[in-house]
């Protein structure tokens, strides 16, 4: 068209600009060509013709040809972008072409997201979440050693002197939970509260919502101030939430208290994971406490401590001060704080002691959802595989065509995210739902737990995070292998042939993902024997038809006497109600890990004045409990009431007591000292059944009762028998505790059953994540091989149809194609026991005495496995059988 | 990109532009600009709707056997943008061009 083109004379200048030219987007690249050479020419037919020109000349034309590389350098961002635009249109056409494929990549993704989300905003709750305070970073918490590198609270003395000693805080704060009976407009409710120092608000930078807060005036002078805060939620819940309830009096532990202020909504105190309702000062400590005055006890470690750094202290600065502290109190005060030394950590409980524990179960649960990943990732990389063997043809063709294969591996890479973008979306979606079931959930502990579980920025960067890196990590692999293909078997359609080569690697994660989900359902196994085995243990007594209420009549300010006659009469009246078999009082009741021990010395038997002697559970009961309980007595008589105070010391021990320390003699009439070589002998008046005391997976312990009215204590448990309605039955102890005092209030309630569910709580957690986990594992495991094997029988229809026309029979060719997979199960299965056998040993505490190489479990899940990864083998293979040698010999 | 953030380069661009310097190469005789930074700021300023750009009519480079050469003209927003930048740049006010249709290459 244009004359200048018949003459392509050998100009380096217009050369250059072809081969810059090559840089710029192919969308720009002709217009920008054509703008260039015109100019060069232009510039050239100005000058003259070329042959005639001078050298400078040409160089000149050169050098301006070479800013065309700047200019086609500029425009490469919009290279990228235009790419990039295209490989996510392209994908999503992908996508949505295959949308049985995308569905079940993103669901499988989505299940493993979830629960990672899930899991994470746990940790996050209990770990990341700062302080609902002013500069929460600046807050540290002050603890005491115990000598023994434990750390626990501070005793006021020593609060009042790292408080007032200190030039490293701007504040240091003091306070501690206090169980509170609240009596209000003729209701009495249970609730925690905080006794708090006069500093606590104005050192946090707490603002009241209403009225004022605590100030160091309301804490001087002892039970000066009966004043009291209440949380947000307090004064909407329990309050109305109308503001006329400033000033307004309530009674709290038998006690009046005026409502002078209400914090702001959010603020919840010192601690993340608990909620406690109201304020009181610290000085207010013995009204509330009653019988507990701790004021001036420098040995009781009773309050939790936080300091404010002053600005421009650092927390290595602040310990030394620290360090200096604690000598100087440990020099003033060697009876009390030697060795002890004052440490900083991380605010709250979870910065100090709980974090251990908690991140131990965190981490077991962290690492059985990424396991799940895991499963969801191979799942997720064989469908990919697959589906890059299907794609070879197009791929060899777009790679002869002269796409490079970065180019190609961008464009796979590209899918691979946006399917694990949108597997992240639903994963979160997921992720929220659990943890509203997990809200809904409400662990049977007496104490105001909030776990205020959400969805906040750093749960969706994590989301966000862990899908990208599945999402590229797990689309490499294939991607890399689908591009790697050889272009001349690829188009020449001979799809058997390319298949061999990659089959190692999806041969491998199949393999992989059996092990894994062994490992998973391992897991799950032990767990559920555990529940198994948890329900046929011995208690030693019979939980049902039972049930127990706490309460603490020294909260009510009584004196012993008087509690023990409210005792009595108290049950007498519950067992005048109708249906009641039987009804006693407590200490304790089993199971629970507060139980106690004490120490035993026996005269003429064991060591009398040794640290060393032995221990034994012991608990305190009143007459009936043992009734109550359904333990049976095995020898000799109950208490009494005539077991009381005055009378001589009696105990009743179990069959352990009495086999430890008189095998095979009687024990009836018996004498040994509790707790001190020096104190009062207790005679034996009988033998009660073994059982379970502290836990459900602890061997035969031996153990003590002794009758409450022999050794008081005012906080006990009310257990009752009955043949009445378990709920009715409430209502009416209730009611009678109400007529003994309109404002005792009642700690817990709940049936026997209910309250044997809290030992068994992290088991059945832990048996709950891992069954499910594990049956989601074998699904997926089962998902993966069924697809790897329909897909290498579909590949192999030919040689099937060769081999049937040859004369193999339905049994050969179903055994031919069952081996294949099953070579691949087996591996795995062996693999996965090495793995659960090295893994499972850390669940040992949750396991109630299950072995952690239980072999009826292990050999069960792999059966289990076999069997469902046989029938994934089995599925396709019939099919294959079904091949008719004519079609198959056609099929191309 | 805003008025507010034309380079000094871009300015003198544009007013080389508004002045008949329409064509790359001519921009960069005028401005004594390097053809680097000239390049970029044609297409910068063409993606911000400153300058439009054409091609020149077929029959006038055939006539001259060669390929259409493109060139650049102001457009509203140039004007305005140019107008923002003279007060700020200063010098620009005092650079009085001399609009022609047809410049020669000065060594020619």
């Amino acid at each position: 068209m244009f004359a200048f083109l018949k003459h392509p004379v050998l100009k380096p200048h217009l050369w250059l600009i072809r081969f810059v030219g090559l840089l710029v987007p192919r969308r720009l690249r002709a217009d920008w060509r054509q703008e260039w050479e015109a100019e060069l020419r232009w510039r050239e037919a100005m000058l003259a013709e070329w042959d005639k020109l001078s050298w400078q000349n040409k160089l000149d034309l050169f050098w301006r040809s070479t800013s065309a590389f700047w200019d086609a350098l500029w425009l490469q961002p919009k290279r990228w972008e235009d790419e990039m635009m295209q490989d996510l249109r392209y994908g999503m056409r992908m996508l949505r072409k295959h949308k049985g494929f995308s569905a079940v990549a993103v669901l499988t993704l989505a299940l493993g997201i979830g629960a990672n989300t899930a899991i994470f905003s746990l940790l996050n709750t209990a770990l990341l979440r700062p302080l609902p305070i002013a500069q929460p970073e600046q807050m540290v918490s002050i603890s005491q050693g115990e000598g023994n590198g434990r750390f626990s609270g501070v005793s006021y003395p020593n609060y009042r002197d790292v408080r007032d000693r200190n030039d490293v805080f701007a504040g240091v704060i003091g306070y501690r939970f206090a169980p509170l009976s609240l009596s209000h407009d003729g209701i009495n409710e249970r609730l925690w509260g905080y006794v708090v120092s006069g500093n606590y608000f104005d050192v946090l930078g707490v603002k009241p919502l209403l009225g004022r807060v605590i100030t160091p005036e309301d804490d001087r002078n002892r039970g000066a101030h009966p004043v009291v805060v209440l949380s947000h939620q307090c004064w909407q819940q329990r309050f109305g939430g109308t503001p006329s309830v400033l000033g307004k009096n309530i009674v709290v532990n038998g006690g009046s208290y005026t409502v002078i202020g209400v914090a702001p909504q959010g603020f919840y105190g010192t601690e993340v994971i608990a909620a406690p309702e109201v304020w009181f000062p610290m000085m207010m400590q013995a009204q509330l406490e009653a019988g507990n005055d701790w004021l001036d006890k420098r040995g009781v470690d009773n309050i939790f401590v936080m300091g404010r750094l002053k600005p421009g202290v650092n927390v290595i600065q602040a310990q030394s001060a620290m360090d200096a502290i604690g000598q100087q109190l440990a020099r003033e005060y060697p009876e009390f704080n030697e060795g002890k030394g004052l440490k900083l950590s991380a605010p709250g409980w979870m910065g100090g002691g709980m974090r251990a524990p908690l991140l131990g179960f965190v981490g077991v649960l962290m690492f059985v959802v990424i396991l799940v990943l895991l499963l969801a990732c191979t799942n997720l990389a064989n469908l990919l595989l697959a589906r890059a063997t299907e794609r070879r043809k197009e791929i060899a063709v777009r790679l002869a065509l002269g796409v490079s294969r970065f180019r190609l591996l961008r464009q796979l890479l590209t899918e691979s995210v946006l399917l694990a973008l949108g597997a992240g979306a639903l994963g979160v979606v997921l992720a929220w739902w659990l943890i509203r079931l997990a809200i809904r959930f409400k662990p049977p502990i007496d104490v105001p737990l909030q776990i205020d579980l959400h969805l906040d920025y750093r749960v969706l960067l994590f989301a966000a995070g862990i899908s990208l890196l599945t999402g590229v990590l797990f689309g490499l692999l294939p991607a890399w292998q689908a591009t790697k293909t050889d272009l001349l078997t690829a188009l020449k359609d001979d799809a058997a042939i390319g298949t061999q080569r990659r089959s190692w690697l999806k041969n491998s994660l199949i393999v992989f993902q059996v092990a894994l989900s062994l490992v998973l359902l391992v897991g799950g196994g032990l767990m559920v024997r555990a529940l198994q085995k948890a329900e046929t243990v011995q208690l030693g007594f019979n939980p049902n038809n039972a049930i127990e209420l706490s309460f603490d009549l020294r909260l009510q300010g009584y004196e012993q006497a008087q509690i023990r006659e409210s005792q009595k009469r108290l049950l007498e009246r519950v067992r005048a109600l109708p249906g009641v078999q039987e009804a006693g009082l407590a200490d304790l009741v089993p199971v629970d890990l507060h139980m106690g021990t004490e120490a035993i010395f026996i005269e003429g038997q064991l060591p009398e004045r040794d640290a060393r002697a032995p221990r034994a559970y012991s608990n305190r009961v009143t007459p009936g409990y043992f009734g109550a309980m359904g333990t049976r007595l095995l020898q000799g008589r109950d208490f009494t009431v005539q077991d009381s105070e005055n009378a001589p010391r009696v105990v009743i021990i179990n069959e352990s007591f009495a086999r430890r320390f008189w095998p095979g003699q009687d024990p009836i009439g018996r004498q040994f000292r509790l707790s001190r070589a020096d104190a009062q002998p207790v005679q034996i008046i009988g033998v009660a059944q073994d059982g379970k005391y502290a836990n459900l997976n602890e061997d035969a312990k031996p153990f003590v009762f002794r009758p409450l009215w022999q050794s008081f204590m005012g906080s006990s448990t009310l257990v009752v028998r009955s043949v009445a309605e378990s709920q009715q039955m409430m209502a009416a102890v209730r009611n009678e505790l109400q007529q003994l005092d309109p404002n005792l209030p009642i700690a817990s309630a709940k049936t026997m059953v209910e309250h044997l569910s809290f030992p068994l709580l992290p088991t059945r957690v832990a048996a709950s994540v891992f069954g499910s986990f594990g049956l989601l594992g074998l699904a997926l495991a089962a998902i993966g091989l069924y697809g790897v094997m329909s897909y290498s029988v579909s590949k192999r229809i030919r040689e099937i149809g060769i081999r049937m026309a040859l004369g193999a029979q339905s049994k050969d060719v179903l055994r031919l194609t069952i081996n294949q997979g099953m070579k691949l199960v087996l591996l795995g299965v062996v693999i996965g026991l090495v793995g659960a056998l090295a893994l499972t040993r850390v669940m040992k505490t949750l396991l109630m005495g299950v072995s952690a190489t239980d072999p009826l479990t292990f050999v069960g899940t792999a059966l289990l496995l076999t069997f469902v990864a046989w029938l994934a083998c089995f599925l396709p293979a019939r099919r294959a059988t079904k091949v008719d040698p004519i079609i198959a010999l056609r099929h191309d | 990109m805003g008025k507010g953030f034309l380079t000094y380069s871009s300015a003198v661009i544009l007013q080389a532009v508004s002045h008949g310097y329409r064509h790359g190469f001519d921009i960069i005789d005028i401005t004594g600009l390097p053809g680097g930074t000239v390049y970029p700021a044609l297409r910068r300023l063409e993606d911000t709707g400153c300058l439009a750009s054409k091609w020149e009519k077929h029959a006038i480079a055939q006539a001259e056997a060669r390929p259409p050469r493109k060139y650049y003209e102001m457009t509203r927003v140039g004007r305005e943008a140019l107008a923002e930048a003279i007060k700020r740049y200063r010098l620009l006010e005092l650079t009085e061009l001399n609009p022609i249709r047809d410049p020669k290459p000065t060594n020619a």
